[in-house]
């Protein structure tokens, strides 16, 4: 009965403990993605874990006029919109006119090169003269 | 035995220890290192999460192993990211004659697949600068080895010249790499030059192939001791 008791207050307390309130973590994720509400000022983020699975949820307040619907594309300069990153264009980037809400942004094409780690990695393990004697 | 003696023999024991050589697998890769148990420093990195090993001779004039060998590198890239080993070769092999080697006079790239092993290389010879003294002739070999359970990034640089099998050290029984399983004497029976030329045409007939041969034997081996129990 005892640890009956003890089992259900500590179930309690996990419970409590796992359910962070908005605006408790501002990043979300170790896996080299990061989820953040500070992009739009009244936005806050909620976790929840499951079992395998962390849920994040961005929360919104209801009355934020400027701010975009969820889902829909942000306009460059507004409260939820990113900010502009020079090294990757297409975030962050304005909204193409007349295209659908979720079209890619308008700007250079990125190329993506999967190896491009590679260079880096070899001078720095496998150039033999960086451990000659 | 008197406690001293005892005392002495433990301490020598100790002593010699780190000059025994030790092979260990390069995880599930089919794939041992071996690393020579005198004249090499053996170092482990960590690059994020890939594992790397670089063996390197303490002495390149004259190298310590016959061979010609003076530094070998491997990046075990582990799980099944690299469907394409030539498109890292290339990425790689781009690298080393524009950041490592200079005045590069010969560049062979060569594709083999042989059992589980699916090959990427490349053989560069140019020159080498070693610290301040003047520039040597090197032999560089790069080869991208995926095995299925992911991928060995491997760089050997050897002051022999290509006419003197500068890469026999490399692969084999007695080669600071040993491949083993399915495929294995692609790599362990290419003492020079580039393994491509061992390859096996294709649409060869897979029991022709020993090493497809051999694994069959072992499952039917499997079932025959499983009918006489």
């Amino acid at each position: 009965m005892r640890y009956g008791w003890m089992s259900t207050t500590l179930a309690c307390l996990l419970a409590s403990a796992a359910w962070a309130g908005p605006g408790d973590i501002q990043t979300f994720g170790s896996r080299g993605l990061a989820l953040s509400a500070s992009a739009a000022p009244q936005a806050s983020l909620a976790t929840r874990p499951g079992v395998g699975i962390r849920l994040a949820q961005v929360l919104l307040p209801d009355a934020a006029p400027e701010g975009p619907l969820p889902g829909e594309f942000a306009p460059s300069g507004s409260p939820s919109a990113p900010a502009a990153n020079p090294s990757s264009p297409n975030l962050g980037a304005t909204r193409p006119s007349g295209g659908p809400v979720l079209a890619p942004a308008a700007g250079p094409e990125v190329v993506y090169d999967p190896f491009s780690w590679v260079e880096g990695h070899l001078l720095l393990f496998h150039d033999p003269l960086k451990y000659y004697p | 035995m008197h406690w001293t003696t005892k005392a002495v023999a433990i301490l020598i024991g100790v002593a010699l220890a780190p000059l025994e050589a030790m092979a260990f697998d390069l995880g599930r890769s089919g794939i041992s290192l071996n690393p020579p148990a005198r004249g090499w420093k053996v170092e482990q990195h960590h690059d994020a999460a890939i594992e790397v090993w670089h063996l390197r001779a303490e002495q390149w004039q004259p190298p310590s192993p016959q061979s010609g060998l003076i530094a070998v590198t491997v990046s075990t890239l582990d799980g099944d990211p690299w469907p394409d080993p030539a498109a890292l070769r290339d990425s790689a092999a781009r690298a080393l004659r524009d950041e490592m080697l200079g005045e590069v006079r010969q560049d062979t790239p060569f594709d083999l697949t042989a059992g589980r092993f699916h090959i990427a290389g490349e053989d560069l010879f140019g020159m080498i600068g070693l610290g301040e003294a003047p520039a040597m002739p090197i032999s560089a070999r790069l080869l991208v080895i995926r095995t299925g359970d992911g991928a060995l990034l491997i760089t050997a640089f050897s002051v022999l010249p290509v006419d003197q099998a500068p890469f026999a050290g490399l692969f084999g029984a007695d080669g600071i790499l040993t491949a083993t399983g399915p495929g294995a004497e692609a790599l362990n029976g290419a003492p020079s030059g580039p393994p491509a030329q061992t390859a096996a045409p294709q649409g060869l007939n897979p029991v022709a192939d020993p090493a497809i041969r051999d694994l069959l034997e072992q499952m039917q081996g499997g079932f025959d001791s499983k009918e006489g129990e």
